[in-house]
């Protein structure tokens, strides 16, 4: 599209600097550039019309900051400001070739999970601009950090325009940006996401970009763009030193690694983009190797699909009471927790599945990534069945994920195949359709052919099509695994595609099952699988896959598989005789170890490990009641007497919440619901992000038997109203880290009164004083967690 | 812009934070050394800064176009005919690290936030040591922040814009003026010809004073 716009161009002349021209030209710093277009016009369009008069493509409307957010104050809507800011570059391109490209910069908030702004929010912003743009000839979205945000605005500029898209983003020496995106991720999420071209602008000087572009050419099939600055500003003076002849001599190095479109950024001048196109005119823009590595990505981690990638298949209800039990009170946490352990197991990838009957799978499941997102940078793969909760997740997630999954019957390969196209994801196929799984490898290998077909007429590459042959349970069905085996290897070597396999299904009803199934694990991988999806927390399964990583020679110097189990002789005896000083190892012998120690040491693991042996015989309310309580309330006190301090309170409550986390399964499992001393919503007030003590509150919370609704932090005021008289809750605990949210605490107060006027309300945090919490008409104010815990025992019992 | 690595942080500082007092017990001190390791591996500290004139007009301050009101900036920067503005911060890594410990260990996330602090402190001392050099023949004061004293957090989003911080740095405020990555400082040094009375940060242009607990039980952050 891009290239029709310009049939006679081998390369594309961008402008420059367009807000440095402004300032050199007298615009003093702290005023909003965009506000120009309405109030000095002559003066844009005169900065515009020297790139126009030396041969520029394409100039950028001075519209960068034009969204709702930044113009606040300016006093003007986008609308009027993207509109004078069109009008402004058309004037200066009347009786020229030249193109328009709406200017589309970073909305200057941070998007979650590091700010407040939502994705969805974030999109909103960016349709408003393309709406108001429409009179331009395309669009560029530039000088982004953030792979969400760009996301956000491709996605509104492909919904809400036609126009070719230009991307780039502004990437730091270490070849990542501020938010920790990588060139790979950017790159391999934008193509898929329908963008016309990719680059870099801004950032740095002409020479550091350019191992910056020799990284994403390998990333990416798209033409590419290079728009550096005019090196850095000094800080004292705010002068760019790079001379024209200088700018011009480092940008013709790109067209060795076949970068097809050139502009300046901050500091470059007419006089540099002159010199620079005169020279690239002379030189040949190099043709580009277009084989792309088959790979998946968050923003901050790539996963190449080169070698056997575990996908860690924990995140799913299926058979599972403990996390269905999650799923319904919406614990996030305790799926978080899945994920933290599968990742620190080993798991290259995750599994994402959140259906189960009764529940709002699409709601649960953009919670879900969009949780997963703020604390793991591992990449997902989305498993529903469901294809509006598949596109709900390819909508939110941020990266290139896989979609687990299409099948061969005809509903499945026209709904999501699409959605895959879309939001340029990989797609996990099954070889299954409407006749059921087929018996026989030969016909599972048809199916799995019929799916590439489909995806390759839909545009979707090759690279990114995964086959699952799908395991039967070897108990039910003897001769299925050698089937399966077939099928997967034919698959990998004939269709020359990426294959992935649930293993786990083939022991099912066996004794022994981890011998079956890391024996077939082994057999798939030798037959070519790619992606086992298993539970990485079984130590032998991961040990299989990394053993097998060691065996064939990926894992070169065996690093590692050293680096994974260097530990393991010291720690693997069951009765060591001679303890290795560590954290982790108790001074007191195995034998001597009790639940109050384990407590006060800090000693997780033996916490949870003696609960469970507690509780063969020992009623569970016993231990809560007899063992957990007293031991906190002796922390307590202690903390309370300067004994010990806030760590190891904490440490004592983590231990304590281990030892719950045990019970509860327990319970769980046993049909017994676990028992509570009543409910307390829990939140850091509206604009309020600092969390670590309402986290802390929390803990120690459940420890005392308490159910805690924890709403996070960023709360509405109405949502800690309403969701307190739903639960039909006696106590609400609000937390308030600056002055300036002060007022949300009040607010949120006053309307609790008003939904349910018996609920009690405790405060704390860091400015307020038992004074203040009184006067905005809390209940009680607590100077530290202990004293939540007070309030909770004065109010609830 | 300066990019600076995060060195090894100062420990009696992040305990001090945390709550502890004294020596920290072996186990303890193991957490903190994870905790550290993975803090320094993933963070991308950086910081930005720019030398702005300092005038007056009816006794109200003027840095380029931010203006700085309030008695107690007036007096930090009494003497001072130019200051240096700066925004550091350790980057959203240090968030995400929070994050990720609070999900399975509160613990971790506690001395994972404590470290972070002082990390963020440690780039600010670094950083005005390089100013130092750069500025050889000027005297500087210490580093004042909006929320000290009666400067308002309002001034947040003046000063990154001024700045420039939301694209050098990937820093930015909320509506409510808590800066974005969390750990992260904006700051006023001001800077004289002639050597500047001394004068100490303390606990008198704290906001937190009437709260803290540091100051009731007789010592300081």
């Amino acid at each position: 599209m891009l290239s029709s716009l310009f049939p006679d161009r081998t390369f594309l002349r961008l402008d420059g600097g367009t807000g440095s021209m402004l300032q050199k030209g007298g615009m003093p710093t702290g005023v909003l550039p965009e506000v120009y277009n309405i109030t000095e016009p002559q003066r844009i369009i005169a900065v515009h019309r020297q790139f126009v008069e030396i041969g520029a493509d394409i100039i950028y409307t001075n519209t960068f900051g034009a969204n709702r957010h930044k113009m606040e104050r300016a006093g003007y809507s986008v609308q009027e400001l993207i509109s004078a800011g069109i009008a402004c570059a058309q004037r200066a391109c009347a009786g020229t070739n030249t193109k328009i490209a709406l200017d589309i910069g970073p909305i200057g908030q941070l998007l979650e999970p590091l700010g407040t702004m939502t994705f969805e929010e974030a999109y909103d912003i960016f349709a408003e601009q393309i709406e108001a743009g429409q009179d331009a000839d395309l669009i560029v979205i530039e000088t982004m950090t953030d792979l969400y945000e760009i996301k956000a605005a491709l996605l509104a500029a492909k919904e809400h325009s036609h126009k070719p898209v230009l991307c780039t983003m502004t990437f730091e020496q270490n070849l990542r940006t501020f938010t920790g995106c990588t060139i790979a991720s950017m790159a391999m999420t934008l193509e898929g996401l329908g963008a016309d071209a990719i680059g870099v602008n801004c950032s740095l000087g002409p020479d550091e970009l350019y191992p910056i572009l020799k990284e994403m050419a390998k990333w990416t099939t798209l033409p590419l763009i290079i728009k550096p600055n005019a090196g850095l500003p000094d800080p004292i003076t705010g002068e760019y030193r790079i001379t024209p002849a200088d700018f011009a001599a480092s940008l013709v190095q790109y067209a060795d690694l076949g970068v097809s479109i050139y502009g300046g950024c901050c500091g470059t001048t007419p006089a540099h983009l002159k010199a620079a196109y005169d020279l690239l005119e002379q030189c040949t823009i190099a043709r580009r190797d277009s084989e792309i590595p088959p790979a998946v990505c968050s923003a901050a981690k790539v996963v190449q699909i080169d070698q056997p990638r575990i996908i860690g298949e924990r995140i799913n209800p299926t058979g599972k009471k403990r996390f269905k039990a999650a799923l319904q009170n919406g614990d996030m946490d305790y799926i978080l927790d899945q994920a933290v352990q599968q990742t620190d197991a080993g798991a290259d990838l995750l599994d994402v599945n959140v259906g189960m009957p009764g529940i709002d799978e699409k709601g649960m499941m953009i919670r879900t990534v969009k949780a997963l997102q703020s604390i793991d940078s591992t990449p997902l793969q989305l498993d529903s069945t469901i294809p509006a909760v598949l596109e709900a997740a390819l909508r939110v997630y941020n990266g290139k994920p896989i979609v687990n999954s299409v099948n061969g019957e005809e509903a499945s390969l026209q709904n999501v195949l699409p959605l895959v196209k879309k939001y340029g994801a990989a797609v996990v196929g099954l070889t299954l359709d409407e006749n059921g799984i087929p018996q026989k490898a030969a016909d599972r290998f048809a199916i799995a052919q019929k799916i590439l077909e489909r995806a390759q007429a839909l545009g979707i590459p090759k690279r990114d099509v995964y086959i699952d042959c799908l395991t039967l349970t070897a108990s039910a069905e003897q001769d299925g695994a050698r089937e399966t085996l077939e099928a997967l290897r034919r698959v990998k070597e004939e269709l020359g595609l990426k294959t992935v396999l649930g293993v786990s299904n083939i022991s099912f009803g066996l004794p022994n099952r981890e011998a079956v199934t890391r024996t077939f694990l082994t057999m798939a991988l030798e037959n070519g699988l790619d992606l086992p999806i298993i539970n990485p927390n079984i130590p032998c399964m991961t040990e299989a896959v990394r053993a097998y990583r060691l065996l064939c020679g990926i894992d070169r110097n065996c690093t590692e598989f050293v680096e994974a189990y260097a530990g393991m002789t010291a720690a693997a005896p069951a009765v060591s005789a001679a303890p290795i000083p560590s954290a982790q190892q108790a001074e007191k012998k195995p034998e001597q170890l009790d639940l109050p120690y384990a407590m006060s040491h800090g000693l997780k693991n033996e916490g949870a490990k003696i609960t469970a042996q507690l509780l063969e015989q020992t009623d569970p309310m016993e231990i809560v009641n007899h063992i957990l309580i007293p031991a906190l309330d002796e922390a307590g006190k202690w903390f309370e007497q300067g004994k010990i301090f806030l760590p190891q309170l904490i440490q004592t409550a983590g231990v304590a919440q281990a030892a719950f986390e045990v019970i509860k399964t327990t319970l769980i499992q046993r049909d017994a619901a676990p028992v509570s001393r009543g409910k307390i919503v829990l939140a850091t007030v509206k604009g309020d992000i600092h969390d670590i003590g309402k986290n802390i509150v929390r803990v120690l919370l459940e420890n005392y038997g308490y159910t805690v609704l924890d709403l996070g932090r960023d709360v509405p005021c109405q949502l800690v109203a309403d969701t307190a008289k739903e639960q039909n809750v006696k106590l609400v605990g609000l937390s308030a880290l600056m002055t300036t949210t002060l007022g949300a605490m009040e607010e949120t107060i006053r309307l609790v009164k008003a939904a349910c006027p018996d609920c009690q309300i405790v405060v704390g945090g860091a400015v307020l004083t038992a004074d203040y919490a009184a006067k905005i008409g809390a209940d009680y104010y607590a100077k530290d967690a202990m004293e939540t815990v007070a309030a909770a025992k004065k109010v609830i019992g | 812009m300066l990019s600076l690595p995060l060195l090894p942080v100062c420990r009696e500082e992040a305990l001090r934070y945390m709550g502890w007092r004294g020596e920290p017990d072996e186990a303890f001190s193991r957490l903190i050394d994870d905790c550290e390791q993975q803090l320094r591996k993933a963070v991308q500290p950086r910081v930005i800064y720019r030398v702005l004139p300092l005038t007056a007009e009816n006794g109200i301050l003027t840095a380029g176009t931010l203006s700085l009101p309030g008695a107690d900036i007036t007096k930090h920067l009494e003497g001072c005919r130019q200051i240096l503005l700066m925004a550091a911060t350790l980057s959203g890594q240090a968030d995400v690290l929070i994050q990720r410990a609070a999900v399975s260990d509160i613990t971790s996330s506690l001395a994972m936030d404590a470290l972070a602090s002082a990390g963020i402190e440690q780039i600010c001392n670094r950083a005005e040591a390089e100013f130092h050099e750069k500025l050889p023949a000027l005297y500087f004061t210490w580093r004042f922040s909006p929320g000290y004293g009666d400067l308002p957090l309002e001034l947040q989003p003046d000063i990154l814009q001024l700045l420039d911080a939301p694209k050098w740095l990937g820093l930015t405020s909320t509506p409510e003026h808590i800066l974005i990555p969390r750990k992260s400082v904006t700051a006023i040094i001001g800077l004289s010809e002639k050597p500047l009375k001394k004068t100490t940060r303390g606990c008198v242009s704290c906001g937190l004073r009437e709260t803290c607990m540091f100051r009731k039980s007789g010592s300081h952050c």
